[in-house]
């Protein structure tokens, strides 16, 4: 067909193809090539240091057998290693408990925001400022803050008497995640804040008015009225927010490096693939993470539609 | 009367305590970034020192000046390629009706949700297969498609809020698509230009884990990595002084940008969020 | 300077047909209305002769020249549209201007072509603005500035005064018309819901329905002769009256319509319809009465200022002339006068 031939909606169809290639392009080739390339050395042999040269040994990353001349029956793979499981529970551990304070936080810090008082803005501009600065940054700031010697926090939390003695916050087993924790906790709860407060800025004030002349107690009125309002924002966030925190790796890696106490999934999949040579083996565990995060998200989109029909 | 006063009082001292919380480590790095020697092993709660040694330090180190051009460099580019790969696309999504259309949106959003070391393996193997491993290219390459999936996302949902009269007008003027988006759209869209590139461009300058993997020559580091890698005369001093001023430098230009653009940002944000 | 010919037009977005198979022949330099209520496929029909839509099947000449999969820019045409559609960031000289930059005029050219149809509209002091700077009024001026400008054979109005207010709309109006005076050979084809702007502009009015032509006619034929009882109640204010039952079946109809123009109070005993008075509505040089003669809805008659008439009195009328009487059947076509 000549181009004369070809009416202005053809036309544009035409151009938008064009103007979509090279993202298309990009993201087939960077993002999902890369991904089944992942999935695709996850079944083979194959060691960062030659990477051209794996085999294809079907599961065996994931889970083998092996019977022994002595018949004795071993077990190799990701799926028996406790390294692995460590970190699974400690990426479990640390998304719902970072998740739960950030939501709770979030709303509180979203509640102040919402309502008018001198000195609001100051308040949304400070709260970014977690936000906006480098994990990295943070982590360093906090270890600084949180070491044991001569750390502010030991200092601090030993004149006001709620701690006897020094503690080794990101080096103990015991404290470590506790840190990861609160740092992230810090650093993220502006974010969980500003959508929560973006939900609550689209309820229609008269609403309010409305409770308040029928003299609806406050909490009431929260529970009753602003939670099932904001449930939809609070809902995307809160998958924003599982998805993010269940990939967490540079805060862990500053913080706490090595320690097993705090080490996630991407964490060791990684150290896996680049620091350990055992890149197929990493890109097993990363496989994992992946089906994990899938498995997740369908879980996620299934509540979404019940409550759509419920509605 | 009374109860109303304390009220507020109680109110403002939450506030307060939130606003600190939110700013004290900030605050603190850039006490101990004037600290120096022993006074570091001081706790102090007020600045007592202004010692620039620590700051002097690193801006000595070619090190840090140039992990400080290349992420600028990094984050630059990759803000001028997801833009422009953002704007076409969001052009085609946004204003052209075909079929799949929605589809397709979706799936380009899905990829961002991606954990980054799910595609870390086969990333790694295509960057040795270009020979772009250790090379700035690696990092331009990768943080663009990390920002790429938000900002079409963004930019479609902004491009579909202008008006459909002036772009048919702008038709009937004789104006190319192309045309349309650099004369028209273009000025229209620099809202959301900044939101999307300032994100980007954030994105960018934080991102640790490609860095730490494409990344060897100490020349070529990014920032996030320069202070991730700066270490003391032996292995258990850890500089804490000039790492703080380091910290800070970093960050500073970071938050210079929020004060300037925070109402760019959060929406930028929201939108990100809300409407997914 | 140009004669356009739509042949079966057919316009369908999946199932849903919103141009069924229309024909119709404008002439150079006529001044055609589309009207029709909403939904009725009027700017649809206006988006598939500008190009900006895509027609499912059908012909659309311009000169006898097949324009179907021609680009807008190129079919010589100019549109203004409701919201004016100014380019927001551009003055109103570089609005009026791009047109001839996309098609790489010289800029002597550009400039005396913008500096005169600027002198003719009166925009002159305005063309340094930014279209936000401007009046309602004067946005629509550069708007048709714009498609003046782009010396176009067919001038295409989007209901443009839609958005102004009433007083601005008659002006906007005059200058209209004046506009198609002295731009003799262009065709114009003007969209719109108002029927006022339909009758005083219009050289010919093309009545749309579903999608449908339901009547093409002069502005005179559309109101006098009426091809259906549909397009007898859209034109005419207040509408017409249609009476049913007994009070059309003995004049042979199914449906009997008059309109309130055209009915007379006469002398009680002599009418053929008596009843109460039960509203009146007095706009000054014309008084709307209601009056109630046992049909469905109180008969509407439109007086002119004489003498007010007291609430609930008794009033017999009379149509002024048997031609004033419209005769419809169950299907709402004319009933020809035996």
């Amino acid at each position: 067909m000549f181009t004369s031939e070809l009416n202005l909606q053809a036309r544009r169809r035409r151009i938008a193809f064009l103007f979509l290639a090279p993202t298309l392009t990009t993201l087939l080739c960077v993002t999902v090539w890369p991904l089944v390339r992942t999935i695709w050395f996850s079944f083979t042999d194959t060691t960062t240091s030659h990477l051209y040269e794996g085999h294809w040994i079907g599961f065996d990353n994931y889970l083998s057998l092996r019977t022994l001349a002595s018949g004795k029956v071993v077990w190799k793979g990701t799926l028996v290693d406790p390294a692995w499981w460590n970190a699974v529970w400690n990426t479990l551990y640390f998304t719902i408990l970072s998740l739960c304070f950030e939501t709770t936080f979030g709303l509180i810090i979203a509640l102040t925001l919402n309502t008018h008082f001198r000195g609001r803005n100051l308040l949304r501009t400070a709260i970014l400022i977690p936000w906006v600065i480098p994990s990295i940054v943070s982590a360093k700031m906090w270890g600084w803050m949180l070491n044991d010697q001569f750390g502010i926090i030991n200092d601090f939390l030993l004149n006001v008497g709620l701690i006897r003695e020094k503690i080794a916050w990101t080096a103990n087993f015991d404290t470590a995640m506790i840190s990861v924790l609160f740092v992230d906790i810090w650093k993220t709860t502006p974010f969980m804040t500003l959508l929560i407060l973006s939900g609550l800025q689209m309820i229609p004030p008269d609403i309010y008015e409305a409770a308040c002349l029928d003299g609806v107690h406050p909490v009431k009125v929260f529970f009753h009225i602003t939670l099932p309002l904001i449930w939809p924002t609070l809902f995307v966030a809160i998958i924003f927010r599982v998805l993010d925190a269940l990939r967490m790796f540079d805060l862990v890696y500053i913080l706490t490096p090595g320690s097993s106490a705090t080490k996630t999934m991407s964490a060791v999949s990684r150290e896996n693939m680049i620091d350990f040579d055992q890149f197929a083996y990493g890109a097993a565990q990363s496989t994992l993470l992946f089906l994990f995060l899938i498995f997740f998200v369908s879980i996620a989109l299934q509540i979404s539609k019940t409550k759509l029909l419920e509605e | 009367m009374m109860k109303q006063t304390f009220k507020n009082t109680a109110f403002y001292i939450f506030v307060a305590v939130l606003i600190l919380f939110s700013v004290f480590p900030f605050y603190y790095a850039i006490i101990t970034s004037f600290t120096h020697g022993g006074a570091l092993f001081q706790v102090q709660y007020w600045p007592k020192h202004f010692d620039f040694i620590n700051y002097k330090t690193i801006f000595s180190q070619d090190n840090f000046l140039l992990s400080l051009v290349n992420s600028l460099i990094v984050a630059t580019i990759t803000v001028i390629c997801s833009l422009f790969l953002g704007i076409t696309a969001a052009y085609a999504l946004g204003r052209v009706t075909f079929y799949g259309r929605t589809l397709l949106l979706l799936s380009i959003l899905a990829i961002s949700m991606f954990p980054q070391v799910a595609i870390l393996a086969g990333l790694f193997e295509l960057i040795r297969f270009f020979a772009l491993f250790n090379t700035r290219w690696a990092l331009i390459l990768s943080y663009t498609i990390l920002s790429l999936p938000f900002t079409v996302w963004v930019l479609t949902i902004f491009m579909r809020s202008l008006p459909v009269e002036i772009e048919e007008a702008a038709i009937i003027d004789g104006a190319t698509p192309w045309i349309i988006i650099t004369h028209i759209f273009w000025p229209l869209l620099r809202p959301a230009v900044i939101t999307t590139g300032l994100l980007s461009f954030i994105g960018a300058w934080n991102e640790f884990l490609f860095a730490l993997t494409f990344i060897r020559s100490e020349s070529l580091r990014t920032v996030p990595m320069a202070i991730a890698f700066i270490s003391g005369a032996s292995e258990h001093e850890i500089p804490w002084g000039i790492i703080m001023a380091a910290s800070v430098v970093v960050t500073v230009p970071l938050i210079i940008l929020v004060l300037f653009f925070q109402r760019r940002i959060i929406e930028g944000l929201v939108l990100g969020g809300v409407k997914g | 300077m140009a004669k356009i010919q739509l042949k079966n037009l057919k316009k369908s977005y999946g199932a849903i047909e919103v141009i069924k198979n229309i024909n119709l022949e404008v002439h150079q330099g006529e001044f055609i209305v589309f009207i029709g209520p909403s939904g009725s496929g009027k700017s649809t029909l206006l988006r598939l002769i500008s190009g900006l839509g895509e027609m499912t099947s059908g012909e659309l000449l311009f000169d006898g020249e097949l324009v179907n999969n021609l680009p807008p820019a190129e079919r010589g045409i100019a549109m203004v549209f409701q919201s004016y559609a100014l380019y927001p960031h551009m003055n109103v000289y570089a609005n009026m201007a791009f047109g001839m930059k996309l098609a790489k005029a010289n800029k002597e050219k550009i400039k005396k072509r913008v500096l005169d149809t600027a002198y003719l509209l009166q925009i002159e002091h305005l063309l340094d603005r930014l279209p936000k700077h401007l009046s309602g009024g004067e946005r629509q001026r550069v708007a048709i500035g714009r498609a003046i400008v782009r010396n176009p054979r067919v001038f295409l109005f989007d209901e443009p005064l839609s958005n102004l207010d009433a007083a601005l709309r008659g002006t906007m109006r005059l200058e209209i018309a004046k506009l198609h005076r002295s731009m003799q050979n262009v065709t114009m084809i003007y969209v719109t819901h108002d029927q006022i702007e339909a009758m005083t502009l219009a050289d010919r009015i093309v009545v749309l329905r579903d999608g449908q032509i339901e009547q093409v006619g002069t502005p005179q034929e559309i109101y006098e002769k009426p091809q259906s009882q549909f397009v007898a109640k859209f034109i005419g204010n207040p509408e017409m009256n249609f009476l049913t039952g007994s009070f059309s079946t003995h004049l042979g109809c199914s449906t009997l319509g008059i309109r309130p123009e055209h009915i007379d109070i006469v002398p009680h005993g002599s009418g053929v319809w008596s009843g109460k008075l039960v509203h009146s509505e007095n706009l000054g040089a014309d008084t709307y009465l209601f009056v109630e003669i046992g049909a469905d809805k109180p008969l509407i008659v439109r007086q002119n200022n004489t003498r007010p008439i007291p609430l609930q009195s008794k009033i017999t009328l009379n149509p002024r002339e048997e031609k004033h009487l419209y005769r419809f059947d169950s299907d709402g076509k004319p009933v020809l006068a035996r």
